[in-house]
């Protein structure tokens, strides 16, 4: 509990954590098979449907206790994607993942959390994810500089890991990805979380992978599966178990009175009668 | 009112109140399409009922106005109709729509919007739409204050209503509906409007195949009542016009 506070502490500070070795070695393994496998097939888009692997990740023990702290009880499944950045990959630019997304007050929101799981050993200069601390925190009208080369952004912090590790970051950070002038791919899984509230993109889910997301109870939230969405239990209420509940960061004060002033007044009309 | 005049009375008041958007044979058309939902009990599946409902989620003067506030990546979360019976006690009691979602720093955020269309006038003792202004901005965890009855709540302002009159009102606004005094029933639309990148409570599939034809018939009514757009996200969608 200690840790997870600390690290509360550093991600409303930077926007973003480096989770050394959070994969088990026997998870890596088995991602690393059902990735390669994936991609031999051409599958890479639609991995819930691949392997049993990549949807047990999506509630990984040292992983996920911190996503359900950043977003809350309310936390469910974006989106499931994986990328292979071969040697000379040009990288991504400067973004904020969220700059779309219209009628958030994004500085002070927390809409989306992003968890990067490096499957191969990343460097500097290996497709490393790079981030500018604290620019969760920009208002929306501050624009990075023009600038040519990602690394001329200043106060940026490369994320090197080794394989097994995630990169967790806000939606709203001013984030790139290094150019891969290593000697080998980088394999990636990104995991992207919101709220239940939000829309999802997922391949249609085979009755395969249906068999092993139903039994959960967390699974089923996060995938999107189980209450109607015309009732608000399948809408607003989902809330996930098994962990402290959480209303997600930054934490929030809500009034604790909801309702009020529903006392009857003498009624004119039943007065005149 | 211009859609940008109704935008600075949404920000600054956190609701807006739109008159006259209905009148004369628009107004009755809505009128008698909402009895005969009303006779059927079907003011829950408003659209399956009329066209006139489906021409109410982007009507001309609504829309353009709904796009100023919510942002050009409207939808529409739900749209159903309502009546409130006279001499009723069935008022709503003050509070905020939004009192529990996490993750949105609500007073500087437009996550949820509703729309009510009135089809019959709201006197002062009636059923009354009431907002506190300004509300929408208060400091998240702002207390309700501990009041006994509606008529306590400190600067708030009815909504005295014409039928043919529409208010548009933040869903972190705190608002109530008082209690019926009046000899007339309140009968209302209410159309909640969120953003493309949030789940909306239809599928579309689940209406009429007519109801269908008339979505699939524009951008925006595609957007509007969530149908997929191959290759665009969400959080991509814009309307036109």
């Amino acid at each position: 509990m200690a840790e997870l506070e600390q690290q509360r502490i550093e991600y409303e500070a930077q926007g973003f954590l480096c989770l050394e070795g959070a994969l088990e070695p026997e998870e890596l393994a088995q991602a690393r098979l059902a990735f390669d496998r994936a991609e031999k097939e051409r599958t890479l888009d639609d991995l819930p449907n691949q392997d049993s692997i990549f949807i047990r990740l999506a509630e990984q023990k040292t992983i996920f206790p911190i996503v359900h702290r950043i977003i809350g009880d309310v936390v469910q499944l974006s989106t499931l994607s994986a990328t292979t950045f071969g040697p000379d990959d040009a990288g991504d630019g400067w973004c904020k993942d969220l700059a779309g997304m219209l009628g958030v007050d994004h500085s002070r929101s927390t809409m989306q959390v992003d968890v990067v799981i490096y499957l191969d050993d990343v460097s500097a200069s290996g497709s490393c994810v790079s981030a500018v601390p604290g620019s969760h925190r920009f208002r929306a009208d501050a624009a990075p500089q023009e600038m040519t080369q990602i690394e001329e952004m200043p106060h940026q912090v490369l994320l090197r890991a080794p394989a097994g590790s995630a990169i967790v970051y806000h939606g709203n950070i001013w984030k790139a990805r290094t150019r891969n002038d290593s000697a080998g791919p980088v394999r990636v899984l990104v995991y992207s979380y919101n709220h239940c509230w939000m829309r999802q993109d997922f391949p249609e889910l085979s009755s395969i992978a249906l068999d092993s997301i139903r039994p959960s109870h967390n699974l089923s939230q996060l995938f999107g599966i189980g209450p109607d969405v015309k009732v608000a239990a399948g809408y607003w209420d989902r809330s996930i178990e098994g962990y402290p509940s959480s209303t997600g960061l930054p934490e929030r004060r809500f009034s604790e009175l909801k309702v009020v002033g529903k006392a009857v007044t003498p009624n004119k009309l039943r007065s005149k009668t | 009112m211009t859609p940008k005049q109704a935008l600075h009375e949404y920000n600054t008041q956190g609701y807006v109140v739109i008159r006259g958007v209905l009148v004369g044979e628009a107004l009755a058309r809505v009128q008698g399409a909402f009895e005969k939902a009303y006779e059927k009990k079907a003011l829950r599946d408003l659209f399956n009922q009329d066209d006139a409902f489906v021409d109410m989620v982007d009507h001309p003067t609504l829309l353009p106005i709904v796009k100023a506030v919510v942002g050009d990546d409207a939808q529409l979360r739900y749209g159903v109709g309502g009546v409130i019976k006279p001499d009723s006690d069935t008022g709503s009691g003050w509070h905020c729509d939004l009192s529990g979602i996490g993750g949105v720093n609500l007073p500087d955020s437009v996550i949820m919007t509703k729309l009510f269309t009135y089809l019959e006038a709201v006197p002062k003792d009636g059923a009354c739409l009431a907002c506190v202004p300004g509300s929408h901005r208060f400091e998240m965890g702002h207390p309700l204050p501990d009041l006994a009855t509606h008529e306590d709540m400190p600067h708030h302002v009815k909504m005295v209503v014409e039928a043919g009159d529409s208010v548009l009102m933040n869903g972190y606004t705190w608002h109530a509906r008082f209690h019926n005094q009046s000899d007339r029933p309140r009968k209302v639309l209410e159309y909640s409007y969120i953003h493309s990148w949030m789940k909306t409570q239809y599928d579309v599939a689940d209406f009429l195949p007519h109801v269908q034809a008339l979505i699939a018939e524009s951008h925006n009514r595609r957007q509007l009542f969530g149908v997929a757009e191959p290759g665009v996200a969400g959080w991509e969608r814009r309307l036109e016009g």
